[in-house]
């Protein structure tokens, strides 16, 4: 249609034409005649170039106008007439569960993906793109539909899906596009815009290098608009994703389909934990449910605690508008092991967002704490203060039941370390480089270690092996190891009794913390190069050296954490002797104060497992396995996908996995070997995207033309180029005013030259 | 006589072959118009006093004598033969244009009247001589009152336009030196020259007392411009052809045009010369009447 633009030349021509053919006449008065052409020269020229350009114009404006509603026709086919390739972005976070009727915003995306497919052109290819966090691209490629499967769609949506045959059915079913659209499952994440723009300026620019028949891209966003993924300013690296987006809407048609609705009332369990570190069967654990009321409307609900798949426990509550509220239960747990514990919040019926209605706890519960004493002072009678203070019945019947084990300094490389919740150092005196990077892995992985200091400890060897002296080691040690101090008479200085490893002497004075006598302890100073220095939770009063200090070590990962390293300038024995004075240094192992200390020190060292264990929807499940466990592969039960074979990298420190497909929340169940026990992972939603706010369309850049979805469906597609569909009456509207310039413009040059 | 007066009019008349007789048809033609004599009552010296009878044209009643004696009287005059009347005839190319409205050339038009000047002069018996011009004098013809002198005036005046440009200043200054006896002259030419140096050879001629009559001979396409699509206008007297577009540039032009006009007349004005347009589609007794009446008007 838009060929006609070149009759745009024909004024041009016809000028040109003109100027070819003409009359000869002798002339007379030619000299008058030239006077006249002199005056009038400059005037006819730009006269004749303001006809040129009227006449030129208006013929441009009328075939656009006449050519807009065939383009439309077309599904915005391009000037060339070529193909389009439509992406479809799908918003996958988990607001898009959300149902305001009897399909959710997914489902009506869904739908509206199908519409979109069946309003297209014949030869319009067609990419999918899953809005989750991160992003995926489910067709990168432009997939084609064909002109049948398309009619039939059509059909399908005009009729309500009344009125296709079984045979029609199976066609649609058949076709991969719309299949892939079917099987779309919504995940339980956020929705990552920035990575989604990201996907689809790799699929558009992958079309137009592989694809060059398409003549232009076009991008449908089919969202909630929800804050949490739109809104620039709470969104990281907003500015850089707004700019992304605007080139994207200069670049492409860019449509959003917005199925979003406004004031949406949604309750969400947000938290779900304890307060405790360490979880026995001894003792009762506290387990805190937060719930919040994101709506504007106060509502009453029930909250409910499972464990293991039974109904344990449930409370009523009263949420007020924007509301947060904790509800605690207690639980005594029977069997030691993994244990997967739901908060259900239910009984609200205006809450039509089902997915943060639960949170999942894996909680570690353990008959006792295992802990490996490596004794660096050679007899085994010198760990007994250790072994009396950790478990003083020798049959964890304690209130902190403490299993023990003791190796010599030289068996670390022997022992499965993974077996551990802490790791005590009894004056060991070095370490091989091997030891230290097993040791270093163990930290990291999450164990707890504690080192007793003495006269045994080569401080060079600490700092190398452990203080990350040796290229690709972390550094473990919270201080570094100077030299033992000289001979005196030191004391301890509780520092205020602010730190908990100290904290329940405050009162107790008698108790013989402050009595407790030092002639020699092992100086620590700070890093130097330390981003932050820990403060110590007891001090030397004398000199103002740590007694105590320790710090949560980094994990493997840049963001992760590991297990808490805790150095005591101090033996646990009397084993370290003052060369001079023959006198041990501290009396301190039989002092009151030293069992309760050390229990201390085990309870802030044992990391109970449970960042590891309890992760948000897409963030990968991982783990080790201990070297014994043979096999190589381990079956994951994912909520969603069913069992799922994983293979095991064996490693020197263990046989590592990693399970990254976490799409939906709830518990997952890895387990390995036949006869073992599942290990329990609970996936839960960010629940940031519990706020249904929605982004008001006028706030996204104006090139980008908004569709609300829940208008007349059939005047969506005419809507989703409503940029476009103004623009050919606009254009009609010029040609008019340009004919009726013409006329004027004509009629007056032809006045003022006759 | 009437059907000698559709003769006056141009297309009529350019059917006719033969100056001569043109001529002839021309003056009989506007004898006939005006039903009175051209032969008697148009010298210019008074002779006597004669009585009024029956018949006579009351026109030349001494109105003047009838106040004083209150009978009629008529004037009664001398026929005058020495009266030289200078017919100038411009032949130069701008002359041979003729346009789609006109039923002859410029030139052609311009002959009729010099031919049925000259022949309506030497019924007369007065004299009469002719000039033709281009950028200079063609031919001259001594002015004569002999009937027979028709003839030849007549040939040389008929001849095809010149390939040559105007140059009416210098060859007026000329003529009003050459032209020793003082009489009439008529010019006749369409004047597309120096309008100054034109009016300053025509300033002289009445300096040397010269009646000077100028007929202003011009097509009515010049005056009027009517051309419609785009037209090549090929240029007479050496001029550059031009290719336009006519109605966007008729404005112009006539603006230009009527200034020629008017500067031409306001000159003529200035000297107290008679100043008569002629478009080659009126008739042609215009121009009889005009030298007439500028004959009484001298005589009176």
């Amino acid at each position: 249609m838009l060929w006609w633009l070149a009759a745009a030349a024909a004024p041009l021509l016809i000028h040109l034409l003109s100027r070819r053919r003409y009359r000869e006449v002798p002339w007379a008065a030619a000299e008058y005649l030239l006077a006249a052409m002199q005056q009038s020269s400059r005037r006819l020229r730009a006269e004749q170039w303001l006809l040129l350009a009227i006449r030129t114009a208006t013929i441009v404006c009328i075939v656009i106008a006449v050519a807009g509603p065939y383009l439309e026709r077309l599904g915005g086919a391009t000037a060339a007439g070529q193909p389009l390739h439509k992406i479809l972005v799908i918003d996958g976070s988990f607001s898009m569960a959300y149902k305001p009727g009897d399909a959710s915003r997914f489902e009506q995306a869904k739908q509206l993906a199908r519409d979109i497919v069946a309003r297209s052109s014949q030869g319009d290819g067609f990419s999918l793109v899953l809005m989750t966090a991160p992003a995926r691209t489910i067709v990168g490629s432009p997939a084609l539909v064909s002109d049948e499967t398309r009619t039939m769609l059509d059909r399908l949506k005009r009729t309500s899906g009344q009125n296709l045959s079984p045979e029609e059915d199976l066609k649609l079913a058949d076709d991969d596009f719309l299949r892939e659209i079917h099987d779309l499952k919504l995940p339980h994440g956020g929705g990552d815009l920035a990575g989604a723009l990201d996907r689809v300026n790799e699929i558009i620019a992958a079309g137009h290098k592989e694809y060059p028949r398409f003549g232009a891209a076009e991008v449908y966003f089919i969202t909630d608009l929800g804050r949490t993924s739109w809104d620039s300013s709470k969104v990281a690296g907003g500015r850089a994703m707004s700019k992304q987006l605007l080139k994207l809407a200069g670049s492409t048609r860019l449509t959003v389909v917005d199925v979003g609705q406004e004031h949406s009332e949604n309750l969400a369990v947000v938290g779900l934990g304890s307060p405790q570190r360490i979880f026995t069967t001894k003792a009762p654990v506290e387990l805190a449910t937060q719930v919040r009321n994101f709506g504007d409307q106060a509502h009453h609900a029930r909250v409910e605690l499972s464990v293991d798949g039974q109904r344990a426990q449930e409370r009523t509550i009263d949420l007020e508008p924007q509301a947060r509220q904790t509800v605690t239960f207690t639980h005594q747990f029977d069997a030691p092991g993994d244990h997967a514990i739901e908060a259900t919040l239910s009984g609200d019926a205006s809450d039509s967002l089902e997915i943060d209605n639960h949170r999942w706890l894996s909680l570690s519960v353990k008959q006792a704490l295992e802990t490996l004493i490596v004794n660096g002072e050679g007899s085994r009678e010198h760990a007994r203060y250790l072994l009396n203070a950790l478990d003083p019945y020798r049959d964890g019947s304690a209130s902190l039941p403490v299993h023990v084990e003791q190796i010599a300094d030289g068996g670390l490389l022997e022992v499965e370390l993974r077996r551990f919740d802490c790791i005590i150092l009894s004056n060991v005196g070095q370490f091989t480089p091997a030891e230290g990077r097993l040791l270093a892995d163990y930290v990291q992985s999450g164990g707890g270690l504690v080192a007793f200091l003495g006269d045994r400890v080569d401080p060079q060897n600490y700092n190398l092996e452990l203080g990350g002296g040796r290229e690709k080691t972390p550094r473990l040690l919270p201080a570094q190891l100077d030299r033992p101090a000289d001979l005196g008479h030191y004391s301890f200085d509780p520092l205020g009794y602010k730190d908990l490893m100290v904290h329940e002497f405050q009162g107790n004075e008698r108790a013989g913390l402050l009595t407790t006598g030092v002639s020699r302890y092992f100086r620590l100073k700070a890093w130097k190069n330390a981003k932050q220095t820990p403060p110590p939770a007891l001090a030397i009063r004398e000199t103002g050296d740590p007694a105590i200090v320790g710090q949560q070590a980094e994990g493997k990962r840049p963001g992760e954490v590991g297990g808490r390293v805790i150095l005591v300038a101090l033996p646990a024995s009397f084993a370290a002797i003052d060369p001079i004075s023959k006198e041990p240094w501290s009396n301190w192992p039989i002092k009151n104060s030293f069992p309760p200390v050390v229990q201390n020190l085990l309870i802030a060292a044992v990391n109970s497992s449970i960042a590891e264990r309890n992760v948000l929807v897409g963030k990968p499940l991982e783990s080790a396995l201990p070297k014994a466990q043979a096999s190589n592969m381990l079956t994951v039960d994912d909520p969603g996908r069913g069992k799922q074979q994983i293979r095991v990298a064996a490693r020197e420190d263990g046989n590592r996995w990693s399970y990254p497909s976490t799409w939906l929340s709830g518990i997952y169940r890895a387990q390995f070997g036949g006869d073992q026990q599942p290990q329990l992972f609970a996936v839960n939603v960010d629940t940031a995207e519990s706020d249904l706010a929605k982004l008001d369309p006028r706030e996204l850049p104006e090139q980008i033309s908004v569709v609300p979805a829940w208008s007349d469906l059939d005047q969506r597609p005419a809507a989703s180029i409503g940029a476009r569909a103004g623009e050919h009456r606009w254009y009609l509207c010029a040609a008019l005013v340009l004919l009726l310039t013409e006329t004027v413009v004509t009629w007056w040059f032809g006045y003022r030259a006759s | 006589m009437d059907n000698l007066q559709k003769y006056l009019d141009p297309k009529a008349l350019a059917k006719l072959q033969g100056l001569e007789l043109r001529a002839r048809t021309i003056v009989e033609g506007y004898v006939s118009g005006v039903h009175r004599s051209p032969y008697h009552g148009f010298s210019i010296e008074f002779a006597e006093h004669r009585e009024y009878v029956q018949g006579d044209d009351i026109r030349y009643i001494d109105w003047k004598v009838f106040g004083k004696t209150d009978k009629y009287y008529l004037k009664q005059y001398e026929e005058e033969t020495n009266l030289i009347s200078y017919l100038l005839l411009d032949i130069s190319e701008s002359m041979s244009y003729q346009g789609p409205a006109a039923a002859m050339t410029k030139l052609e038009y311009a002959q009729c009247i010099a031919a049925s000047l000259a022949y309506l002069v030497l019924h007369q018996q007065d004299s009469v001589g002719l000039v033709t011009f281009d950028h200079e004098i063609r031919k001259v013809v001594r002015p004569g009152s002999n009937p027979s002198r028709l003839k030849e005036l007549l040939e040389v005046m008929d001849v095809v336009a010149a390939k040559r440009k105007t140059a009416t200043g210098p060859i007026f200054h000329d003529l009003a030196e050459r032209l020793k006896k003082r009489g009439v002259v008529v010019i006749l030419s369409d004047l597309f020259d120096n309008v100054p140096a034109m009016l300053a050879g025509l300033k002289h001629m009445r300096h040397r007392r010269h009646e000077v009559i100028l007929f202003h001979v011009l097509d009515p396409a010049e005056l009027d411009f009517p051309f419609q699509q785009m037209t090549l206008f090929r240029g007479l007297e050496q001029l550059p052809d031009v290719l336009a577009e006519p109605r966007s540039l008729r404005r112009a032009y006539l603006e230009h045009f009527t200034r020629f006009v008017r500067d031409v007349k306001q000159g003529c004005r200035d000297h107290r010369i008679d100043y008569v347009p002629m478009r080659t589609d009126q008739p042609l007794d215009v121009a009889l009447s005009a030298y007439l009446t500028a004959r009484s008007t001298r005589v009176g």
